[in-house]
């Protein structure tokens, strides 16, 4: 009886001789570059408008800032908001970055948060839908279930290879954008603080629990979460392409 | 029988199979032993694909049981189908990718298959020419070629075919059945479906008749022909005269043209001869009247009928309804 191991090296090495990723990847070299020049002319024209001394600007909302600290009328959540904002400018004067110019980590994460919600869907279902389908259609299923491996063995191998190549997915975006981006922006910014732990309660946003993370810590909860609903869209891809031709069977 | 004492290969045991509450196929039953060519035979739609498709476990009977080598389909599959190499229909392959690597591919697919086994079994088949070559870019004849690789890859006991000359040139054909024989001879199996009966009586020992669904004869291809009866076909100088003669004596029986089903093939070179159906010992007799009646013979010979001829005695009296 065939291992696991062989039948998923099976699948992940037909995906690969099909050029499914292939594909993903010369999409995402045409796409990035148009992201990153767009990202640039807008950089230089904010720079041209706004030609202030951003350190001075920086020193003066710190004050402000530390000032109302002191201020026995706002409420102790708020202050824990402004402590955390302190926090933040004063690392940016610390290691001298305008927070205005772009870096490659900074592109990177506003890039994935763009690609959540239809770039890397498509991406996902590109390889997804075709996995199970595309068997059915040029009838080498027959070949799949006439050897001596039992049924759920071969769904299992094509859904690991499916959770392997979305997450193949994400890390080559990632890895792509950042590259790429740094060649305009440089490849500083992974410790850059961002605010996190922002909580809705009906109308009022809580800021009780806000905190700074750095940027990279940030990109990589970020990229986790993407890789969680990205592997929600394979399954239910999988799983359609599974029933579609069920059903065209019995009927 | 000497074929009854051989180890069974392949056992099928009252199948039938409903599909949507209609029943396609109603007990069919038949036994494959060690080393022989066993046909499939039926019309098309006669059930033979749907058939196949149970033995190798493609779809679940609706009752009846297939044993392989001993091991029951429908209770272990894995262990069953690891005695069997098969090609249902067209052999596919995944055309983006070398014949080799779909070997390697269905090799991984079974334990115990080395390098050297899928080296072996390309050149069974006779591809190592073109083996590295991507799929898609073989004729039919190799596909098929690759896929019988595939299926030896596993050392089979058991090889099932369905209707491996489909779309094969003359010599393909001929090339696929001396190539089945050769397989045979070295111990296997073989299990082969057409719905061509000059195909299954130059190719198999013996043969399964299926027809709707039902398996109206199971025997030795040669058997089941000798039931069907030899004509003795005489052409002669003079055919008129000959003919009178034929008809005068008793024990000998003229079969009209139209009658008889010899193959077309054989009667175009036999335009004027005369078909009869009688004992062969009569013939030196019968010769030596016409010699002194003066009427010179050209040849005469016994010719076996073809399976159609058996086929349609055996369906007599169904219609396809």
């Amino acid at each position: 009886m065939a291992n696991l191991l062989a039948l998923i090296q099976n699948e992940t090495l037909k995906v690969w001789k099909k050029k499914r990723f292939a594909v993903v990847v010369l999409i995402l070299l045409i796409l990035i570059p148009v992201f990153v020049y767009a990202q640039m002319k807008i950089a230089q024209n904010s720079a041209e408008k706004f030609k202030t001394d951003w350190r001075a600007e920086l020193q003066s909302r710190i004050t402000s800032n530390t000032n109302a600290l002191s201020n026995d009328r706002i409420p102790e959540e708020w202050k824990k908001w402004r402590r955390a904002l302190i926090q933040q400018l004063q690392y940016y004067l610390d290691h001298d970055i305008n927070p205005q110019t772009p870096n490659a980590v900074t592109f990177t994460r506003s890039f994935m948060d763009n690609s959540v919600t239809l770039f890397i869907p498509l991406m996902v279902l590109a390889i997804a839908s075709d996995l199970v389908s595309s068997e059915r259609s040029t009838g080498t299923i027959k070949m799949l279930l006439t050897r001596p491996v039992r049924r759920w063995r071969i769904l299992f191998s094509k859904l690991a290879t499916l959770t392997l190549y979305v997450s193949l997915i994400i890390v080559t975006t990632v890895m792509l954008s950042y590259l790429i981006s740094g060649l305009v922006f440089g490849y500083s910014g992974w410790g850059a603080p961002v605010f996190v732990g922002f909580q809705v309660n009906g109308a009022d946003v809580d800021t009780s629990s806000v905190h700074a993370v750095s940027q990279g810590v940030y990109l990589l909860m970020q990229a986790g979460l993407i890789w969680f609903s990205a592997m929600v869209v394979a399954i239910i891809a999988l799983m359609v392409s599974v029933l579609v031709r069920t059903l065209r069977r019995v009927s | 029988m000497t074929t009854a004492q051989r180890e069974i290969v392949l056992s099928v045991q009252g199948l039938k199979k409903k599909i949507g509450g209609k029943p396609i196929i109603h007990n069919v039953s038949f036994d494959v032993h060690a080393g022989e060519i066993f046909g499939f035979l039926g019309p098309n739609g006669s059930g033979k694909t749907t058939t196949i498709r149970m033995l190798v476990d493609l779809i679940k009977p609706t009752e009846g049981r297939i044993l392989l080598c001993g091991e029951e389909v429908g209770l272990h599959p894995e262990r069953a189908l690891s005695h069997v190499g098969c090609i249902v229909e067209n052999p596919e392959m995944y055309g983006f990718m070398t014949g080799w690597e779909n070997l390697e591919h269905f090799a991984r697919m079974q334990a115990g298959i080395s390098p050297d086994r899928i080296m072996e079994v390309v050149k069974i088949v006779g591809m190592d020419q073109r083996i590295h070559d991507k799929v898609k870019t073989y004729s039919l004849g190799m596909r098929q070629r690759l896929g019988i690789a595939q299926a030896l890859l596993g050392n089979p006991k058991l090889l099932i075919l369905d209707e491996p000359t489909n779309g094969l040139d003359p010599k393909g054909i001929k090339e696929l059945r001396e190539f089945i024989r050769m397989l045979a001879d070295g111990g296997m199996s073989l299990f082969i479906s057409s719905h061509l009966l000059s195909e299954i009586q130059l190719m198999c020992d013996r043969v399964a008749i299926i027809a709707h669904g039902e398996v109206i004869a199971v025997g030795d291809v040669d058997e089941l022909v000798s039931q069907v009866g030899t004509y003795t076909v005489w052409e002669l100088e003079k055919p008129v005269e000959g003919r009178r003669l034929l008809e005068a004596e008793c024990g000998v029986r003229i079969v009209e043209n139209e009658e008889h089903r010899i193959d077309e093939a054989i009667m175009s070179d036999l335009s004027d001869a005369i078909v009869t159906v009688m004992d062969a010992d009569r013939i030196p007799d019968l010769v030596g009247k016409f010699v002194a009646s003066g009427n010179g013979i050209r040849s005469v010979q016994r010719v076996a009928p073809s399976l159609e001829e058996l086929f349609l005695r055996l369906t007599e009296g169904e219609t396809i309804g």
